[in-house]
């Protein structure tokens, strides 16, 4: 019995040992097929689900002005990203995102949970700081990494030049979006090892294409000019509250533009935001429209897209055309009786019922005699006009490097009536851009070259500094003869000398054109709403610098080229002169380099970084992890060697710099305080009209901000 | 357990259990000098020591973020748990274990009590099972140490009654043991543990030579509870679900066997090395206990598992031989029982993470990190060492 027992068992033993093999065995098939047979499937698959992929955005490239200052550069910030599968919780996550980014719950909700993407990027251009605070929060499927937004040294100045980028850091307008390309850079890809919760393995590197930077350009802006025309240009607007007031400085022997001033225009850092000046100027533009509309109104180029009708600046055009073609002389002499009979229709002249009687060529221009240049016009012949016109570049784009650059408007009617082109004597009846009718003046008094306007001087390696394409002035064509050229130049010299605009100006020689031309309304012409424009060169002796100043639609008791368009060029003229003199000459020491940011509610790096870049000698005081509070030069030119006192006080999280509300709705001015940690006490409705707190004025969080708002018609 | 003993015997069998302690302690000398199966001892050694390495290598991702960058947090814990088993193996080894039938049905006392105890009084539980219980500050899990109380307690009863081994008497005492452990286990739950418990129970009783009408009766009836079990339960029945085609709720309950599969094959014939694994960073969970087998085939790929199996092979290979070698049906089914209960262990738990099964909670014995698993194990290879001492 026992010895039985003893023999199953062993045989049992046995068995269950062989049954314990046979399924190891089965293991073994099932690791062969698991790893060999499907190795490369399901590595795959688990590198699928444990990497990442995204983006390395390149830096942009700065844009600087013609002496290397810079004017827009590229910044450090960051971006937010979610990775919708390694969400957790994504209620909590979406509030928490909301209330540090500002965005809104809808949307930062359907990002968080479409879990088709790989990841979405919640917002970009974050400050660093409340990308920390995000970082700190822990929160899984949350990704932080470096974005870049840009930073200006001044975003009110040439912002119709310098243009701004959309979210995608995509030029949208201006130089930005034409040179898109350029600066742009080619963005890189980065493939990382993550864990799960969507942390990055920064050990692991699987894959990495490095971004390219973009280059940087430097424009032929000269950052002092512009300062000096942006002052003119503001004071002219304050002083005869028109609705526009452009002007643009050139170089009358390079086609170089110096420097590119409109007013009202926008704030490159906040340029979705629609400005007191720009509404109140442009309210009835407006009326009616869409706030996008609107921008995309305030947004149009003025350099390139206002077409206007020059008016008697033009004749300059008319006589030099009429010179060249050899059809009159200096000798030549008119007759105006007050008005002149054009294909039985009569045009009268300016000054009409009065007239200019006899006069010489130079003084039918000086006068600015309509009936002398109708003559001109006739006695050259419809088509040697036009084609004289178009050879200055009329009727067609300058191809300077803006956005939004029009044609003009210049209809060939040499083979109709004769009234019906006769005017463009006097420059009715076509439409200029601001660009077109400047080459075309500059051609007429620099020895009768057209150029095309410049604007970029140069593309810069970022990193390096070294110039890599260095761009030179560009002719179009000879237009009129060197000798033609020259006697225009003895006219408008005289023009200019009779001009009482610039009676204050004598000692600046400068010689050049006024006009004041009716605008059209509608299709008739508008009483009461001109256009007047002034170009001038100076000095007439030796042109350094040619200006056109266009005042649209000025109101109060001046409204004429003369008087209003013509101080304005001097006031630039006055100030410039002497600083192009000194430039050329070599001394810079006594001279400013740049004009001193308002660096007032930018945090101390930010500061900093600005000063650096520009190359001051500054000085910090206070707290040294606060905001900028006071600086002892603002806005005014640096002379080298002088001292910028920065303040920098108190800690960013207590005090804020309070905004302007005015023209924002309760909406927008509620997001924009809650964002800034102050709490708005809102009466009325429609519009914000004031604030209990000026602008630029410092206000401690929390504070309650009283803000008046109505409805306007 | 040779103190609890003593706290827990009572008068009436005191002088017997005091003459068998005394017993123990007196032949304890003659014990040492008779030389046991060192390759077993070797084995063990190896897969604790190579145990340690991949507890390190699973755990440090997230020891370090959970422990202050302490990356050797687990493996210092198991280091105490593999010292003490060692320790406890070798004193179990001079252990006469003829002596141990006289514990047998203490040992078992104890074990109920203890899941009893799990089922009444704890309350606190971890992935939403109650499987572990608190004594003097150490926390231990009484599943665990069922195995190797119900090891003892089978051989012995096995060889009380071999003369009912074949008779319905029998069966229905074999029948109800395994029913009322199994069932004690389940509800925890701990299905895996279970089912390992009763194929031990039915396992030895195979062994032991006992009827095949009531060996495949039995464990027909056991396949129909576990089927029960699984489709009475909806997270069992989804979790079968991931089984059949992990892919399709990745998300979900596809997650685990997924991930598994995925080191698995990424790990390929040689292996990332030791360290380089990706599967443990938070993609499998608690990548140290149940599927540290998928980390050790991503690191050391199919040439590191073969040889592991291996390991495994060999030691249950020599068990079986000294159970051969045992005259005494006692001995024999301790060893050969405690060869199919590594064998189980070892087959469950490479047959989840490889998706050969549903998953379930299995420890790799010896490797997987837990202390309770680990000194139980070790106590039964030293009643095994005793038994080889006293074999050759």
């Amino acid at each position: 019995m026992e010895a039985r027992f003893r023999q199953l068992s062993i045989k049992r033993i046995v068995a269950a040992f062989l049954l314990i093999m046979f399924f190891f065995s089965l293991l073994l098939v099932q690791l062969f097929k698991l790893q060999v047979l499907s190795a490369s499937e399901l590595s795959e698959k688990q590198s699928y689900y444990m990497t990442r992929d995204m983006p390395l955005t390149a830096s942009r490239g700065d844009i600087y002005d013609r002496n290397l200052n810079i004017l827009v550069r590229d910044a450090s910030c960051s971006m937010i990203s979610v990775y919708p599968n390694s969400v957790k919780e994504p209620e909590t996550l979406s509030i928490f995102l909301c209330s540090k980014l500002g965005l809104d719950y809808d949307s930062v909700y359907s990002k968080v949970t479409n879990t088709k993407l790989d990841y979405v990027t919640i917002k970009r251009g974050v400050e660093n700081h409340i990308a920390i605070e995000i970082k700190d929060e822990k929160l899984s499927g949350v990704r932080i990494t470096e974005d870049k937004k840009r930073y200006y040294v001044d975003s009110t100045s040439a912002a119709y030049v310098l243009g701004f980028l959309g979210s995608e850091h995509l030029g949208m307008y201006g130089v930005e979006s034409v040179l898109n390309s350029i600066l742009q850079g080619i963005d890189g890809r980065q493939t990382v090892l993550t864990d799960s919760q969507g942390r990055v393995i920064e050990s692991e590197n699987i894959f990495k294409v490095e971004s390219q930077p973009g280059r940087s350009v430097s424009l032929t802006l000269d950052s002092i000019l512009q300062y000096y025309t942006d002052n003119a240009v503001l004071e002219a607007y304050l002083q005869h509250r028109p609705k526009r007031v452009i002007a643009l400085v050139s170089d009358p022997y390079t086609g170089e533009l110096l420097a590119a001033s409109a007013y009202p225009s926008y704030d490159m850092s906040n340029a979705w935001n629609i400005s007191d000046d720009f509404q109140t100027a442009f309210s009835k533009d407006f009326a009616g429209k869409t706030l996008g509309e609107q921008q995309l109104e305030m947004w149009k180029n003025p350099f390139t897209s206002f077409i206007y009708e020059p008016g008697s600046t033009f004749k300059t055009i008319t006589v030099s055309s009429a010179l060249n073609e050899g059809v009159v002389s200096t000798s030549s002499t008119f007759n105006c009786s007050g008005s002149l009979l054009v294909s039985g229709i009569r045009v009268k002249c300016h000054i009409f019922p009065r007239s200019h009687g006899h006069e010489t060529l130079t003084q039918a221009l000086v006068n600015s005699c309509n009936p002398a240049m109708m003559n001109i016009v006739m006695s050259m012949g419809g088509e040697r006009f036009y084609a004289a016109l178009r050879n200055y570049g009329f009727g067609k784009k300058t191809g300077i490097k803006l956005d939004g650059e029009e044609n003009g408007l210049l209809t060939d009617r040499s083979g109709s009536a004769v009234v019906n082109y006769a005017t463009l004597g006097f420059g009715q009846g076509l439409s200029v851009t601001p660009l077109q009718l400047l080459m075309a003046e500059n051609a007429a008094i620099n020895g009768g070259v057209l150029y095309e306007p410049m604007l970029v001087k140069s593309e810069i390696n970022t990193a390096t500094g070294d110039i890599i394409v260095e761009h030179s002035p560009k002719v179009v064509r000879n237009v009129i003869s060197e000798a033609v050229s020259s006697i225009m130049v003895s006219m408008l010299r005289e023009s200019g000398e009779r001009t009482m605009g610039l009676n204050d100006y004598k000692d600046l020689k400068i010689g050049g054109k006024t006009g004041t031309a009716q605008k059209i309304v509608d299709g008739a012409y508008a009483q009461g709403k001109n256009v007047a424009n002034f170009y001038g060169f100076a000095p007439y002796d030796d042109p350094k610098l040619s200006v056109l100043v266009i005042v649209d639609e000025p109101t109060g008791d001046q409204s004429t080229g003369s008087m209003v368009a013509a101080p304005v060029a001097a006031k630039i003229l006055s100030q410039a002169i002497g600083y192009v003199d000194s430039r050329q000459s070599g001394d810079y020491s006594s001279r400013p380099a740049f004009i001193v940011p308002d660096m007032r509610g930018k945090t101390k790096s930010e500061a900093v970084a600005t000063l650096e870049s520009l190359g001051a000698t500054y000085e910090l005081t206070g707290d040294h992890d606060g905001i900028v509070t006071d600086q002892s030069i603002l806005r005014e030119e640096y002379i080298p060697g002088r001292k910028i006192v920065i303040d920098v006080t108190s800690s960013d999280t207590n005090t804020v710099l309070m905004p302007d509300l005015k023209g924002m709705s309760v909406q927008q001015a509620n997001s924009i305080l809650s964002s800034l940690g102050l709490v708005l006490n809102a009466s009325g409705g429609g519009i914000a009209v004031s604030q209990s707190v000026e602008k630029d004025t410092f206000v401690t969080k929390n504070s309650v901000i009283s803000v008046t708002f109505k409805y306007i018609q | 357990m040779r103190s609890a003993i003593k706290i827990k015997s009572k008068p009436k069998e005191k002088s017997d259990f005091f003459e068998s302690i005394k017993n123990i302690v007196l032949e304890m000398p003659n014990q040492l000098k008779k030389p046991m199966d060192k390759g077993i001892v070797v084995l063990v050694l190896l897969l604790s020591c190579f145990g340690l390495l991949m507890i390190w290598s699973a755990s440090m991702y997230n020891a370090k973020l959970a422990f202050q960058n302490n990356e050797f947090y687990f493996v210092k814990k198991q280091l105490t748990f593999v010292l003490l088993g060692l320790g406890l193996m070798w004193v179990v080894s001079i252990v006469n274990y003829k002596h141990l039938r006289r514990f047998a049905g203490l040992a078992l006392g104890i074990s109920l009590i203890l899941l009893l105890a799990v089922m009444l009084f704890v309350n606190e539980s971890s992935h939403g099972a109650s499987r572990w219980i608190t004594i003097g500050g150490v926390v231990i899990q009484p599943a665990e140490l069922a195995k190797v109380c119900v090891l003892l307690f089978v051989a012995r009863e096995i060889e009380k009654r071999q003369n009912m081994l074949s008779s319905f008497k029998g069966f229905v005492i074999l029948l109800s043991f395994t029913a009322v452990f199994a069932l004690l286990i389940y509800q925890q739950p701990a299905l895996s543990t279970a089912i390992i418990v009763a194929g031990l129970i039915i396992g030895m009783y195979f062994m032991a030579g006992g009827s095949m009408i009531w060996i495949v009766l039995m464990a027909a009836m056991a396949i129909c509870v576990v089927a029960l079990f699984i489709y009475s339960s909806p997270w069992r029945l989804e979790r079968v679900l991931a089984f059949l085609d992990p892919w399709s709720d990745l998300l979900g309950k596809g997650w685990q066997p997924a991930q598994s599969l995925m080191a698995l094959g990424s790990g390929g014939i040689f292996g990332q090395g030791i360290g380089n694994g990706k599967a443990k960073l938070m993609f499998l969970p608690e990548p140290q206990n149940d599927y540290i087998f998928s980390i050790i085939g991503e690191e050391m790929g199919l040439l590191g598992c073969v040889v592991l199996i291996l390991v495994y092979f060999l030691l249950i290979f020599r068990l079986i031989r000294i159970s051969l070698a045992t005259p005494d049906i006692f001995g024999r089914l301790l060893v050969s029982g405690m060869a199919l209960l590594l064998g189980m262990q070892v087959f469950l738990n490479i047959a989840v993470v490889t998706n050969l099964v549903p998953p379930t909670g299995v420890m790799l014995p010896f490797i997987s990190y837990g202390g309770s698993s680990l000194v139980t194990l070790m106590l039964g290879i030293g009643v095994c060492l005793n038994v080889s001492r006293n074999v050759a």
